[in-house]
């Protein structure tokens, strides 16, 4: 399901445009091997919008769905729960860097240096 | 007495126990026995914070909680809860101090609860956005999907920033790199990456840390609840990276942390973010790495666990019985 949730994202951030399920489903079965039934697609539509991700124009038939937010957006948002300096980070997420600063690199390359010696 | 020796625990564990361990070198050599002994000073702490004031206030009914709250709970069916109330051996602060141990007691316990709400659902807006950009690591090295995991999987960001990170979940964990760091890294540098972020993975570093950021969010005056949340990070990456080095070579995983940080340092000066802490983060793990301090002895490990269970069981006993 993950997958076509993907999809139908990329779908809908490549139209940059409303769309309706329909439309959704014709474009990816275009793009993939197997099209996807309508009613799949508007499960998963509901759940991106349950999850924020897509708006939904219900103000006339057929209803026509759009991205909340671009791509580049949604990079945004992500990079800033990774590098930016939420208190909880650390709580949330476990990066490999750790609580390491930084600013320590140099150090860290220097001591990689002298120990190859 | 009891109440005294509780208190003057509380302020102990709370204060100069965890600088003397942030100072210590030997958590270094026995990070596992080091995180053993903050959870012991946690809990403690916890525990006699809350028993103090109780313990004080039970006093005229009898030796310890257990004693004191059987007596009132006799008096209680026996005569009713105003007798109880209205009972002449209560000190004037008696009902205020057992009203400031359930407080404290609610406070510590709701924290805990909200942190791990919180957390859980940080982590899954997290997952939520990781899913629609990501792709399978396979699939990003141009290789043929083989058969993951259902509990674990390797997702590959489409950035150029240098990421690696773990997000655990109760069914679902997922390991993230960025397409950044699998295109700068060798083949063995990004195996070391991927095994040291499952080893927090199985050994569960997130429930630990857990309940170090709850104690932290429920007294954030004490500096000491962010001395011991940061030890604890740490010494959880050390034992990380030591799970690590059993099938990788340290080159590899020193390399990879190099790499890492250097892109991060870059990312941190364009942003012109800078850390808040007052000493140097990280300094006991990389010392670890570069300089592999020989472990501790058995008999000092034991020391330590035994240290560990006392400062549990020693408060817990006298302070109900």
């Amino acid at each position: 399901m993950g997958e076509l949730e993907q999809s139908i994202m990329n779908t809908l951030w490549q139209a940059a445009m409303p769309l309706t399920s329909n439309e959704v489903r014709d474009r990816i079965g275009q793009q993939q091997k197997s099209t996807p039934a309508v009613t799949t697609v508007l499960t998963v539509l509901g759940r991106l919008h349950k999850k924020g991700f897509v708006i939904k124009n219900d103000s006339h038939r057929p209803h026509k769905f759009s991205a909340t937010m671009t791509r580049e957006e949604h990079s945004v948002q992500l990079l800033n729960d990774v590098l930016g300096s939420a208190v909880d980070k650390h709580a949330v997420l476990a990066s490999f860097i750790g609580s390491i600063d930084p600013a320590d690199a140099a150090k860290v390359q220097q001591m990689l240096n002298s120990k190859k010696k | 007495m009891t109440p005294y020796v509780l208190a003057l625990l509380a302020f102990v564990l709370a204060w100069p126990v965890p600088i003397v361990l942030q100072k210590a070198k030997w958590p270094s050599r026995a990070p596992g026995a080091a995180l053993v002994l903050w959870q012991a000073v946690g809990l403690s702490g916890g525990l006699s914070l809350v028993a103090a004031p109780l313990c004080w206030g039970l006093q005229p009914f009898g030796t310890g909680l257990l004693g004191a709250t059987r007596e009132l709970w006799n008096l209680w069916i026996s005569q009713g809860a105003a007798t109880v109330l209205l009972d002449p051996r209560w000190h004037p602060l008696g009902l205020p101090a057992i009203t400031l141990g359930l407080l404290l007691f609610g406070h510590l316990s709701l924290m805990l609860f909200h942190t791990t709400f919180i957390t859980f659902r940080e982590r899954r807006r997290h997952k939520n956005y990781v899913a629609l950009l990501a792709a399978s690591l396979d699939g990003a090295q141009g290789k043929s999907p083989k058969h993951r995991s259902s509990t674990h999987s390797t997702l590959v960001l489409p950035v150029d920033h240098l990421l690696a990170y773990c997000l655990p979940g109760i069914n679902q964990s997922i390991t993230v790199v960025s397409q950044g760091l699998v295109r700068q890294l060798s083949q063995p540098q990004l195996s070391a990456v991927l095994a040291h972020e499952s080893a927090h993975l199985t050994q569960r570093h997130d429930l630990l840390r857990l309940a170090f950021h709850a104690w932290q969010k429920a007294v954030p005056w004490l500096p000491a609840t962010s001395v011991a949340v940061h030890e604890v990070t740490e010494l959880t990456e050390i034992l990380a990276d030591r799970s690590t080095l059993v099938h990788h070579e340290r080159q590899n995983l020193i390399a990879a942390l190099s790499h890492t940080l250097l892109a991060n340092k870059h990312a941190e000066d364009a942003s012109e973010t800078t850390t808040q802490q007052n000493h140097r983060p990280g300094a006991r793990r990389i010392s670890c790495l570069v300089n592999q301090p020989r472990p501790l002895s058995l008999g000092n490990i034991l020391v330590v666990f035994a240290s560990s269970l006392m400062l549990v069981i020693i408060p817990a006993i006298i302070s109900i019985v």
